[in-house]
């Protein structure tokens, strides 16, 4: 460790704040992140990569970081995998080194580095074949991945801000800011997204003078003015992803969840001006602690007033380095040697600003710093950390240097950030003076501007960022006058050669790491190119070059630079890979918004869903509805107290909500023509006042639905639907009255929520219901015959009553307003009719062999449910046509029956497989719902047999693997109790 | 494609939309035609659309399959090939 | 607190309420004086509230209907424009007021494009599947009964949480 670097306080606040990083208390300052907080405590070990456990420390000073990721927080507010540059300290913050075990100083996996390269490219794929995956696979999930993940989430809910602008600007440095004030000038509607917590990006530090003031001066005067003219500027916000127009923007001040916001942003254009990324040049041992990005020790230095080091060897291959060196002297630093890899052609002489070039070197020099020129850094020396530079010419003939330093700042040009094309289909270009791509078209709709289209030098980049914010206000109809682009002037231009990589043995390749992020190596790209591996894409994939969270940011463009090189190749045949979205990494909590916990899907209530829950019911999902399953207060446990339940139905009575079934009003003088469309049978042969039970089918031929449909006057119906397909049946009726009833006198209107309806079923129903509903309702419950129906009113209010059975005995069906059904239920309660929930009723059902989905399950057609009279009572009905199909009359088709067990008394259970006999053969079928009854005292089945085994009497094996059981069954009739329907038709 | 221009509604987000079905095979003589056959023109897909997050409407989109870019949006009423 | 995002959400009593489906579209016959034909078009009362709304192609939203409102319906209806549908209980009335009223339901739309040049519209709040119209200070929302809940649920903690974050 070396000894506590230079500090001066920093940029964003004063006071102090305590820490505690692995265990350690530290104090860091108001206004540092993570990463200054430690490096100003001389920490420079802040993890350990992924693959080989190999120590890691600071490359960058902000999104770009891939080495300092931390555990931040405990337990169910645990966040993995903050990087330690995005994250403002705060007090009692805890943080987590990741990837080590047992600790970051001792790591027991980094021995496997000891074999030497021990995992290399495709390494999963070539050696954990044998004998399978499964038996290495728990060693492998506890070494690898990225940190470890939450157990359970308790962060707080994002806000989220839906947004609608001309113009999002993404990047509030130099360009953003020129693009942002020419089209708010214009008189556009601007959006500006800046990921920093303050805006300038560079001005941060490339102090320059635009129109004639300095460039801190410039900045609060153009906010002042932006937020004059209405610019919605958004900081510590990152525009992650372009879903082509639609942009997601994540808020994230602090770096961390709790005041965070999720942004939906509709822009008619996108002006991309989020900078450039600078890029490291490779060399042997590249990833050890100290060596990092030249413009992170500027970002330290002039943000947080933190020096990266004491003793400095910058590596470059552009002329900005002699500016950035003097600034870091300026800051304190000792700069030992700028390495230069470009060559004597590119000396300043002849250069316009050649002589202020010279005169900065000239100074330089003066100050001790040594330039070599035509030379590059090869080797990083140093166990745990930087200790020297091993320096070789390029040229031959030269000799060797070693510089002692505690740091290396390495630059090897800057890569327009072209994320949101990478994440879709833009196009980009190679751009030789930059060693990098840009974007290959510009368009009204999205334009890269400034740094981020290859502009470099400031005042190129505010003049290309007027320009954009001038075009977008134009093609956004805005005409007002966008002003005169800023006169700037920043560091010179950096006239780059480029340089990805130093020279080096094959043998040492293995330690120049181009992805520190994956641990992927230059040796790694020539394995996958000798493996046969070679577009950049396929690349990436073996390689893992550029998969982590950071997608490359600091290794795609060098990455391809060096494919290029290892295939003898144009970087501009090579291309760069694509990456994906976020493009920083956002917390699945975030991601879910207000879809968490209970909430996580919307939940549908009838208008007795509080009584249910306030009288144990037992609640259970039913498409977005809860229905209760069985109460409490009825048995001991699921299983006793369904039983009790449908006993009670049986011999007395009892109520149930039916609320949830899916309720239709089909109305217009078409209704009937149209309902003889939508459902097998005829709807218009049902007589005002009574109902049918009705099946509709897919246009296959498929049973798609199942309900009772009541006739209400001659042009109207009501169609119910069962609960779970209630909005779906819905969308149904309304896609084909649209597609062939429109303006042809039918229309269909969803009355779900405008009725309640609650079943009174078992024989003391109607004596109960008389007892209740007063005297004006004798008469009709008297005379209501079976399916028939009647309207009146209660309490001053609609009340239809429906006699109509889904259980087997005399029932009503009780359709209410949702107003008074709390009332009537409880009355209902009141009077003896005990509420029994979808356990009892499934039990009724299927002694009755009523069907549910787990018989209309999208793969049975009515003539396999046994409904040959309705299709042929049918004429041209939605499906019907399809139904003449040869391989439906197969004898291999499947048939509704009823099961029991063949001794009177095992059990069996819905999923079972059906086969001929003991024999494992094929299945002829399945159980698709089970119960024991308590009425027959056995357990009774519904089951999908092949018709050739359908005969009444016959002998299956009903087979169970799962629950380790083989019961022979015996088909019979699916209507196992009264099959003369005597009961309800009392 | 992440707007989709409701006739009734205007421009709404695509998620406010449910994909359907691509309409029939242009000119399918029997049922089986009718439900089965799809045309697989990559410069014109007619679609049945329904703007469930909306009004509900069943739209009929005429989109270009390859740029993913709709061509047209009406209210589908009767007007399905 | 931030007077400035503070928004009230009142649930209202059960309403009245009818729908009119018309069997033509475009819709023709109707006197656009006393019919709003045009998309998300609404006719409002004495008190500014909107009484009759075109939130559907062929569909109106007739909310607390006067007799007046109500003949005029029915006659339309025996021209045979359409039918009236007694939709009772099946949309609930929400009013969302005050200055955060339209941050509240930024969370949820994209609300000056979904409300651009019509007097409401047919939206989903928060999953909910709700009828939306501008009225004097804020919004008025009829939003499906089963969802009610829910939404009020969701919507009352983004309310909180906006108002907490400008304590």
């Amino acid at each position: 460790m070396t000894a506590p670097p230079l500090r001066r306080g920093t940029r964003l606040g004063s006071g102090t704040l305590s820490f505690t990083f692995d265990g350690r208390r530290y104090t860091g300052q108001v206004g540092d992140c993570a990463a200054s907080a430690l490096l100003a405590n001389g920490v420079r070990l802040m993890g350990r990569s992924v693959k080989y456990r190999r120590r890691r420390g600071l490359l960058g000073a902000g999104p770009e970081e891939p080495n300092a990721l931390f555990t931040v927080g405990t337990q169910a507010q645990l966040i993995p995998n903050v990087q330690a540059t995005q994250l403002l300290l705060r007090e009692g913050l805890t943080l987590r080194s990741q990837n080590r075990w047992p600790s970051l100083q001792v790591d027991l996996a980094s021995l496997l580095q000891a074999g030497g390269g021990l995992f290399g490219a495709g390494f999963y794929y070539k050696t954990f074949m044998w004998p399978s995956w499964r038996s290495y696979e728990p060693l492998i999930r506890r070494l690898a991945g990225l940190g470890d993940a939450p157990l359970a989430c308790d962060l707080p809910m994002p806000a989220t801000e839906h947004l609608d602008c001309d113009v999002l600007v993404t990047g509030a440095g130099p360009a953003g800011l020129a693009a942002a004030l020419a089209a708010a000038r214009a008189g556009a509607r601007i959006v500006l997204c800046e990921s920093e917590p303050l805006c300038g990006g560079e001005l941060e530090f490339e102090r320059g003078r635009i129109d004639g003031q300095d460039s801190d001066s410039w900045l609060a005067a153009m906010l002042t003015e932006l937020d004059r003219l209405g610019v919605r500027v958004l900081t510590s916000t990152t525009v992650v992803a372009d879903n082509h127009g639609e942009f997601i923007a994540h808020a994230e001040p602090g770096g961390l969840p709790g005041s965070n916001t999720v942004y939906r942003i509709r822009a008619r254009t996108m002006i991309a001006a989020a900078g450039a990324l600078e890029r490291p040049i490779i060399f042997a041992n590249n990833d050890l602690p100290g060596v990092m990005l030249l413009g992170a020790a500027e970002r330290y230095l002039a943000r947080y007033g933190t020096a990266v080091g004491r003793d400095l060897v910058l590596f470059a291959n552009h002329d900005r380095a002699y500016a950035s060196a003097q600034r870091l002297l300026v800051g304190g630093m000792r700069v030992r040697a700028i390495v230069d890899a470009r060559t004597d052609a590119h000396s300043a002489v002849g250069l316009s600003d050649g002589n202020a070039l010279q005169s900065l070197k000239g100074s330089l020099a003066t100050a001790g710093v040594e330039i070599l020129s035509a030379s590059a850094v090869t080797i990083a020396e140093g166990g745990r950390a930087v200790r020297a530079a091993r320096i070789a010419p390029l040229a031959s003939g030269g000799h060797e240097r070693r510089i002692s330093c505690d740091t290396i700042l390495v630059s090897g040009g800057w890569s327009p950030a072209l994320y949101a094309d990478l994440h879709g289909s833009g196009a980009h270009a190679y751009a030789p003076e930059l060693g990098s791509f840009v974007a290959a078209a510009q368009s009204d709709w999205h334009i890269h501007a400034g740094a981020a289209n290859g502009r470099l030098d400031l005042a190129a980049a505010m003049s290309d960022g007027h320009a954009a914010g001038t075009r977008a206000a134009a093609a956004a109809g805005a005409t007002g006058d966008s002003g005169s682009p800023p006169q700037a002037r920043g560091d010179p231009p950096p006239r780059l050669a480029p340089f990805a990589r130093s020279p080096c043995p094959l043998v040492g390749e293995k330690r120049q790491f181009i992805d520190l992020q994956n641990d992927v190596t230059v040796a790694d790209l020539r394995i996958a190119l000798a493996e046969g591996f070679s577009d950049i894409e396929h690349v990436k994939r073996y390689t893992t070059l550029g998969i982590g969270t950071d997608q490359g940011r600091s290794s795609a463009v060098v990455g391809a630079a060096i494919l290029a090189e290892l295939k003898g190749e144009s970087p501009a045949i090579v291309g760069i890979s694509r990456s994906r979205p976020p493009y920083q990494p956002v917390t699945m909590r975030s991601i879910a918004g207000f879809h968490h916990g209970d909430a996580v899907m919307i939940t549908r209530r009838t208008p007795l869903h509080d009584w249910h829950a306030a009288h144990g019911g037992v609640l259970e999902p039913m498409g977005l509805w809860m229905r209760p399953r069985f109460y409490r207060a009825s048995g001991a446990n699921a299983a006793d107290a369904a039983v009790a339940e449908a006993r009670r139905v049986r011999a007395h009575g009892g109520i149930a909500d039916s609320s949830t079934l899916g309720k239709l009003e089909i109305a217009g003088p078409e209704a009937a023509a149209f309902l003889d469309f939508m459902y097998l049978g005829k709807a218009s042969t049902i007589r005002v006042g009574r109902s049918r039970y009705m099946v509709s089918l897919r246009e296959d031929g498929m049973v798609l639905d199942d309900g009772l449909v009541l006739r209400l006057a001659e042009d109207r119906f009501l169609a119910t639907t069962s609960s779970g397909h209630g909005t779906h049946m819905l969308s149904h009726f309304e896609h084909y009255q649209a597609a062939r009833w429109s303006a042809r006198g039918a229309t269909v209107t969803d009355l779900t929520d405008a009725w309640a309806v609650i079943v009174a079923a078992g024989p003391q129903s109607r004596s109960t219901l008389a007892q209740l509903l007063g005297a004006a309702w004798q008469g009709p419950l008297a005379q209501l015959g079976h399916m028939d129906f009647t309207a009146g009113r209660y309490a001053g209010q609609d009340l239809r009553l429906l006699r109509a059975s889904f259980s087997g005995e005399l029932a009503f069906e009780l359709h209410c307003r949702p107003a008074i059904a709390a009332r009537l239920w409880e009355a209902l309660n009141a009077a003896g009719l005990t509420p029994y929930g979808l356990d009892a009723l499934d039990i009724l059902r299927v002694e009755k062999g009523y069907l549910v989905s787990s018989e209309l399950n999208g793969q049975t057609t009515p003539l396999d449910l046994g409904m040959e009279a309705l299709v042929i009572s049918s004429s041209a009905c939605l499906g019907q046509a399809l139904l003449d199909r040869p391989a439906f009359h197969e004898a291999s088709r499947p048939r509704l029956v009823g099961l029991r067990a063949a001794d009177g008394r095992a059990p069996f259970l819905a999923g079972a497989q059906l086969t001929i006999d003991a024999a494992p053969t094929r299945p002829c079928g399945y159980i698709t719902s089970s119960v024991y009854s308590p009425t027959l005292g056995e357990w009774l089945g519904l089951a999908l047999l092949a018709r050739e085994r359908a005969a009444e009497g016959a002998t299956v094996m009903a087979r169970d693997p799962l629950r380790g059981r083989n019961t022979p069954v015996r088909v019979v009739s699916p209507v196992h109790f009264d099959p003369t329907s005597a009961r309800m038709k009392v | 494609m992440t707007r989709l221009a409701c006739p009734f509604c205007g421009p709404r987000e695509l998620r406010e939309f449910e994909f359907h079905k691509t309409g029939p095979a242009a000119g399918g003589q029997g049922e089986f035609e009718r439900v089965y056959l799809r045309v697989a023109d990559p410069q014109l897909s007619i679609e049945h659309w329904q703007h469930v997050g909306g009004c509900r409407a069943w739209l009929l989109v005429h989109r270009n399959p390859s740029s993913g870019l709709p061509l047209a949006v009406e209210l589908l009423a009767g007007n399905a090939p | 607190m931030n007077s400035s995002d503070t928004c009230h959400i009142e649930i209202h009593g059960q309403d009245r309420v009818l729908e009119f489906a018309a069997f033509h579209w475009p819709a023709s016959g109707f006197d656009p004086a006393a019919w709003p034909v045009a998309p998300g078009g609404a006719i409002r009362d004495a008190t500014d509230q909107a009484c009759l709304l075109h939130f559907a192609p062929h569909r109106w939203l007739a909310a607390n209907p006067t007799n007046e409102m109500e003949q005029q319906l029915d006659s339309a209806a025996h021209a045979g424009a359409g039918v009236k549908l007694d939709v009772t209980g099946k949309w609930q009335r929400i009013t969302i007021t005050g200055p955060g009223a339209v941050r509240l339901l930024a969370s949820a739309i994209e609300l000056n494009a979904t409300l651009d040049g019509r007097d409401c519209a047919a939206v989903t709040l928060f999953d909910c599947p709700a009828i939306i119209a501008r009225r004097n200070g804020g919004f008025e929302l009829w939003v499906q009964s089963s969802y009610s809940v829910d939404f009020l649920a969701t919507a009352g903690r983004f309310r909180a949480m906006l108002q907490h974050a400008h304590e």
